[in-house]
């Protein structure tokens, strides 16, 4: 049997400024998270979306890491396409949650709230609705193992085709550059768990 | 049971003025142990001032480390709209005093010059704030 396995998680985004949780189980015969990876299939997408990781309730990504990071293209070796841990995350059938926030940051750009020449960004700003615990406008799936299963919202939506946003849902980027974006768009989660 | 682990911090600042010097303060989570490497990278809103896919430096960033002891240098902070990403740290490996200062400043280079203002005085429109993220990559005993 191979020693490694890649356990990977689907999301459906619907619509602008949607968050989407996670939580899953880690194969049970796997002992060490070595990496993790993003892919989303629209790149229009990548920009200022953020993705929050945490394993057992502890946290390895900060929810506002930005989602960009973690995608990777043809330009890397394919065994290069994952962020590694330096030191592997020890799993033992653990928790994963996973919170991805699309259009995160862009709502930040036109906050009057910071010095004149800008400063920075409180946490509890950047991470206003601290969506690891609770919070409105959240899509959430749970389930005991999350293995290329696509999650989805209430609302239906595997009904596939797009439509496009303007922008201006609710947590959705500075309206007054509305950037178009289709929607929905699938984000895929892969872990690279070892033994 | 406390054990050592990587964790990525993320630090936002945002850029609203292309002529003053962004002050960075704030203190770092006491969980943080060391620094291992650090990374720079443009978040969100240049690409509403260029149409240009990359450009190598719009900004410079100063960091200091552990209440202003120790000074990591300058950083050159560049802008890439391409979604291709890199794994790849500036090496650090500084220890970190439990809840202590990370300070510095950041210095914008995008519409410092007459492109901002003209020669008649008036200021270009194209301005858009933008925010740029430290990232630490960082051990914790959290």
């Amino acid at each position: 049997m191979r020693g490694f396995r890649y356990q990977q998680v689907n999301l459906r985004i619907s619509r602008s400024g949607q968050r989407v949780y996670f939580n899953a189980e880690s194969h049970k015969d796997y002992t060490m998270l070595k990496g993790i990876a993003l892919s989303i299939g629209y790149d229009g997408a990548l920009f200022g979306s953020t993705f929050g990781f945490r394993v057992d309730e502890k946290k390895i990504l900060d929810e506002s890491h930005e989602a960009h990071l973690l995608v990777f293209g043809n330009d890397v070796p394919p065994n290069e396409r994952m962020m590694f841990f330096e030191t592997p995350v020890p799993l033992q059938a653990s928790k994963l949650e996973g919170i991805y926030t699309d259009s995160a940051l862009q709502a930040l750009l036109g906050n009057t709230s910071y010095s004149p020449g800008g400063g920075v960004i409180p946490p509890a700003a950047v991470n206003v609705k601290k969506t690891f615990v609770s919070g409105k406008d959240i899509v959430s799936y749970s389930h005991v193992i999350a293995d290329a299963i696509l999650i989805s919202d209430n609302a239906g939506v595997f009904t596939g085709g797009g439509g496009l946003s303007s922008g201006v849902a609710a947590g959705s980027p500075d309206p007054a550059n509305p950037a178009p974006v289709y929607y929905p768009y699938d984000v895929r989660i892969t872990m690279y768990l070892s033994k | 049971m406390s054990s050592t682990r990587v964790i990525h911090h993320p630090v936002q600042l945002i850029v609203r003025q292309p002529l003053t010097p962004v002050n960075i303060y704030t203190v770092l989570p006491g969980h943080i142990r060391r620094v291992v490497g650090v990374k720079v990278v443009h978040s969100v809103g240049v690409h509403l001032m260029s149409t240009d896919m990359y450009l190598p430096a719009i900004g410079y960033l100063s960091l200091e480390f552990n209440n202003r002891n120790y000074h990591m240098g300058h950083i050159d902070v560049p802008f890439d709209n391409r979604a291709e990403a890199s794994d790849a740290y500036l090496d650090t490996q500084i220890d970190i005093i439990p809840d202590s200062l990370l300070s510095g400043h950041y210095e914008n280079n995008v519409f410092t010059g007459t492109d901002y203002q003209r020669a008649d005085g008036t200021i270009t429109d194209k301005w858009s704030n933008y925010i740029v993220t430290i990232y630490l990559k960082a051990l914790s005993d959290d």
